[in-house]
């Protein structure tokens, strides 16, 4: 027998332990589960979108010390997250967590509070690639790019994402390791560009960690944790590889890997890039007052047409991290929907008996986003005085949704060590050993910091839509969850005989017609 | 001084990955299957 048959045996047989079929395809290895988080934290997406603001609130100073103290901590959250990846290995990831470390209710508020991060991770992406795209395709085409024009980008960057994670995990997984490599490409290509190309000589490495310059009107120490949005919208997403551990082979040593390296790793880079970049400002208070303080800094530097090839090559750097993003995205609402947590559960947790993927979740997930900037901006239609802009605030949501829903679990799990439920027989491969519960509080107390901070003014319109949003799961759980909501303990009551059934129905027509297979009630 | 406090900063970050990257390899390969047990929450 085979090191990769004796793995598919063991994984599934892992997963059926929870009461589930292995119905997705399992085919990722190590690299495509590194990659997949890599590509949605993508340095070339957080950093640079919101490289204007992190600059604007924090000057200089906020890419020397905001991105590697944000780093430092995410890396503590990262490391708790991973942790529990290795020791419940399923797509359902912080949901199932904080369902079988408490009860089926917490699980049911984080994975609510999970998929609003998500709407808002996948439409901050994916809006930053129209806002990027839009206005280089009016040069091309010659039209003048506006709030609709971006809009209407955005909603085709959606659909060509929403297409390709359809067709198959095989693809995009492909795309999602392709993209690894781009990215750190593309951030060596602009480095050396900036290096040795640019026009006039650096500045000096203390202009990197200058402090006290703010082109805002905030007190700089203020001005400053607004700032750590940049930092800390980038390190999103990095549970993208605890939502496709049932497609990754040896998920309990592979997927954990692929969360704290994927931080990791776009620190390091991430660093680099930014270092270099800030570097090369000729006017940060010009920069500040550009459209995009990123193609400003760079048209500065490297002059209008290597700066636009720099542009166009970001700008696919960021559709590979929207297509990443739907995939985790679509995974966690899969999951969700199996256990019935969400209205329509059933059409939700089919799987495309030709494709093995989520398409209904998939198409859910674009049309989730989509609706997310269409409210925006009919807002923003409605009052054009308006002065939150669309980026800003969906990369608040999706911050403060996904950071709280990463912390859940973390609570939960050392609750439940300190109450004697979860043991040290519990811990898979890759554990933290004695230093997990002084990492875990660490990685608990900066999640509090930053869910507060990252909703203060001007961000307080993400605090208003959060808030409602948090009303509204109050509601559903009260006027039906609460005694509706079966939760994973349902699936540990379903027999094996029902869990080789499933499966044998997805194996014995893996190209057949039909449209999927659904979870009966 | 804020130079220094930048690179201070950088190296402890740096450090902390390879402390974890070093941990938590370790306890990959000792990891003792025959004792582990599924936390299924019953």
């Amino acid at each position: 027998m085979s090191t990769q048959t004796h793995h598919h045996d063991k994984d599934k047989q892992d997963l059926n332990k929870f009461g589930y079929a292995q119905e997705l395809l399992r085919s990722m290895g190590g690299f495509s589960n590194f990659a997949i988080s890599f590509s949605i934290i993508s340095i070339l997406t957080g950093a640079v979108s919101l490289y204007g603001h992190g600059l604007t609130y924090g000057g200089p100073g906020m890419m020397g010390f905001g991105w590697p103290l944000v780093a430092l901590f995410v890396m503590i959250v990262a490391a708790s997250m991973a942790e529990l990846a290795s020791a419940i290995p399923t797509a359902g990831a912080l949901y199932h967590w904080a369902s079988i470390l408490r009860n089926k209710r917490w699980g049911w508020y984080t994975a609510w509070i999970n998929l609003i991060g998500q709407i808002g991770i996948v439409a901050g992406i994916d809006y930053s690639v129209a806002l990027f795209a839009d206005p280089l395709l009016s040069d091309v085409f010659g039209y003048a790019s506006t709030e609709t024009t971006i809009l209407i980008c955005f909603a085709v960057i959606l659909l060509s994402h929403g297409i390709l994670n359809h067709i198959g995990i095989r693809s995009v997984s492909r795309l999602n390791d392709f993209s690894a490599w781009y990215h750190i490409a593309i951030v060596l290509v602009l480095v050396v560009s900036l290096a040795f190309f640019s026009k006039g000589s650096l500045n000096s490495v203390d202009y990197l960690f200058k402090v006290g310059e703010t082109f805002s009107d905030k007190p700089y120490m203020f001005a400053f944790l607004i700032g750590l949005l940049q930092a800390q919208w980038t390190f999103t997403g990095f549970d993208a590889s605890a939502h496709t551990i049932e497609e990754t082979v040896n998920p309990r040593v592979r997927a954990p890997w692929g969360i704290f390296t994927s931080v990791a790793y776009s620190f390091f880079f991430g660093f680099i890039m930014l270092a270099f970049v800030t570097l090369s400002i000729k006017d940060a208070g010009a920069a500040t007052g550009a459209d995009n303080a990123f193609i400003y800094v760079i048209s500065e530097a490297l002059g209008g047409t290597f700066g636009n090839v720099i542009l166009w090559l970001v700008t696919a750097a960021m559709w590979f991290c929207g297509l990443s993003s739907i995939t985790s995205f679509s995974r966690m609402m899969y999951a969700f929907s199996r256990d019935k947590g969400m209205p329509l559960s059933k059409q939700w947790a089919q799987i495309s008996k030709k494709f093995r993927t989520p398409a209904k979740a998939i198409w859910l997930a674009v049309i989730l986003s989509f609706l997310l900037a269409l409210v925006d901006y009919i807002i923003k239609q409605a009052n054009p005085g308006t002065t939150h802009t669309t980026i800003a605030f969906m990369t608040a949501v999706s911050v403060v949704g996904l950071y709280v829903a990463y912390g859940i679990p973390i609570v939960l799990k050392m609750m439940a060590k300190a109450q004697g439920k979860f043991q040290a027989k519990h811990l898979g491969p890759w554990h933290l050993g004695k230093y997990s519960d002084f990492i875990g509080t660490l990685a608990v107390l900066w999640i509090v910091f930053i869910s507060v901070i990252m909703v203060i003014p001007p961000n307080e319109m993400a605090g208003y839509a959060l808030g409602g949003m948090v009303v509204l799961l109050i509601i559903m759980d009260f006027a039906y969850y609460r005694k509706n909501f079966p939760g994973p303990q349902a699936a540990l009551n379903t027999s094996m005989a029902e869990i080789l059934r499933r499966e044998k129905e997805l194996e014995s027509n893996p190209s057949g017609g039909g449209s999927g297979i659904s979870h009966k009630g | 001084m804020e130079l220094g406090i930048g690179i201070a900063l950088i190296a402890v970050t740096c450090l902390f990955a390879l402390w974890i990257v070093r941990l938590a390899g370790h306890n990959v390969r000792n990891f003792d299957e025959s004792k582990h047990e599924s936390f299924i929450g019953k």
